[in-house]
């Protein structure tokens, strides 16, 4: 007998076994469809990995900004990668881009005191029922923007521009195979291109309290009014250095 | 996170909102949390299934699971070493490491030695856990609810201003 899996980031679909002797024109069929699959229909995204050589720079399209350079740094030490079939498996790494870096001063709540000319970029595939985390940060600039005392002002992270990649919704094989809930749990990729942001790890003794006390404070804010946050995570605060096991939430 | 500003001072950032919600929406079917900082209330079966409401106690909790973390195991900016005290909590299970917290919280951070670029932090962070510790003290059903304000104040604010570690220069958070 062979089972058939197929796996992405919301979890993994089984077929029902071929056996191949009893049923060889099926495993025939099989065989000579896998033998004729596109780079795309293996799970490949074309725009990161073109079956030519890639130039390593990336064009995106951009309703409102036109077409979007970005060359990502996929070796710097900076990246991190998160390994696993299942989940949202962010990824960060630095990226460069003309088009973004001219747009960082132009920004609503452009932060001028952050002094980094870096851009980072965030790959992932958060659930597209929960709220996007872009939608979130505009709540959150909202916030920001009428705060008085400092508590949430310049202490967000500078979202410079994003896209979601409306294609890749792991919904769209549930759907065609026709499975029940196939939009359940549903999970497609975005990227978010912030200004960089350092560890808070890097830092010790007295600065570290301090920025761990912006921090505290940011929180505690009226930002808190906003948030129904599970900020249980050293990644709030740091870069994705380490991790934990998962409990499931069960649906 | 942090960036630092012209005139040299490192200023925190909240970081990672894809892991927080507004609150009307829908809350999805993944867990948004990282378990050795998650509050010891939230790593039982029932906040597992979802049955504990997510309160800012919980967020509050954290705070002080990531300065410990962070004295205990961070150096020179550097992660300290392979196989130190905490590393258990990012191997085991939700339901052990609650224990394995809870084990720390009444006895095992008493003795422990923290990296000598926390000292001084270290000392701040015993204190919240003290208050941490007396609020756990009494069964999950006499607990007091408390208000998030006082929550803040004697968890957080407290233990920070009392500790006299940071001038009212570095406590002032405007930029």
């Amino acid at each position: 007998m062979i089972y058939l899996w197929y796996f992405d980031r919301q979890d993994a679909i089984q077929c029902s076994g071929i056996n191949y002797v009893q049923d060889l024109p099926r495993f025939m069929v099989l065989l000579l469809a896998i033998q004729r699959m596109p780079f795309a229909e293996w799970g490949y995204n074309r725009v990161f990995e073109p079956e030519s050589e890639s130039s390593g720079e990336v064009r995106l399209p951009d309703e409102h900004i036109g077409e979007v350079d970005l060359a990502f740094d996929l070796k710097s030490d900076k990246r991190t990668t998160h390994f696993g079939l299942r989940g949202r498996a962010t990824t960060v790494f630095p990226v460069k881009s003309r088009t973004l870096s001219a747009l960082v001063p132009t920004l609503p709540h452009h932060n001028p005191h952050n002094t980094t000319n870096e851009l980072v970029a965030k790959l992932y595939w958060p659930e597209e029922e929960r709220e996007s985390e872009v939608e979130i940060l505009k709540k959150v600039y909202e916030i920001a923007m009428k705060d008085e005392e400092g508590k949430v002002k310049h202490h967000v992270p500078e979202m410079v521009w994003s896209h979601k990649f409306e294609d890749t919704s792991t919904a769209n094989i549930r759907k065609a195979l026709g499975l029940k809930d196939a939009e359940r749990g549903r999970r497609v990729l975005y990227i978010i291109v912030f200004r960089k942001l350092d560890p808070i790890t890097d830092l010790s003794d007295k600065q570290f309290l301090a920025a761990w006390w912006h921090i505290v404070v940011c929180m505690c804010s009226s930002l808190r009014l906003l948030l129904v946050t599970d900020i249980c995570d050293i990644r709030s605060l740091c870069p994705l250095g380490e991790k934990g096991p998962s409990p499931r939430r069960q649906p | 996170m942090v960036y630092k500003t012209e005139d040299g001072r490192y200023i925190g950032v909240l970081n990672d909102f894809d892991l927080s919600s507004t609150q009307d929406g829908p809350s999805g079917q993944e867990r948004t949390g990282t378990v050795p900082f998650m509050a010891i209330e939230l790593l039982t079966k029932e906040a597992i299934e979802g049955h504990v409401k997510h309160l800012y106690q919980h967020d509050a909790e954290s705070f002080i699971w990531v300065l410990t973390w962070v004295c205990l195991r961070y150096g020179d900016g550097q992660l300290l070493w392979k196989g130190g005290p905490l590393d258990d909590w990012l191997k085991v299970t939700a339901i052990q490491c609650r224990k394995e917290k809870t084990d720390f919280l009444y006895s095992g951070r008493d003795d422990i030695k923290p990296s000598p670029s926390h000292l001084k932090n270290w000392d701040v962070a015993q204190f919240c856990l003290d208050t941490l510790g007396s609020h756990y003290a009494v069964r999950p059903s006499t607990r007091p609810l408390l208000e998030d304000r006082i929550v803040f104040e004697s968890w957080l604010e407290n233990q920070v201003h009392g500790s006299k570690r940071l001038s009212q220069e570095l406590l002032d958070v405007r930029v």
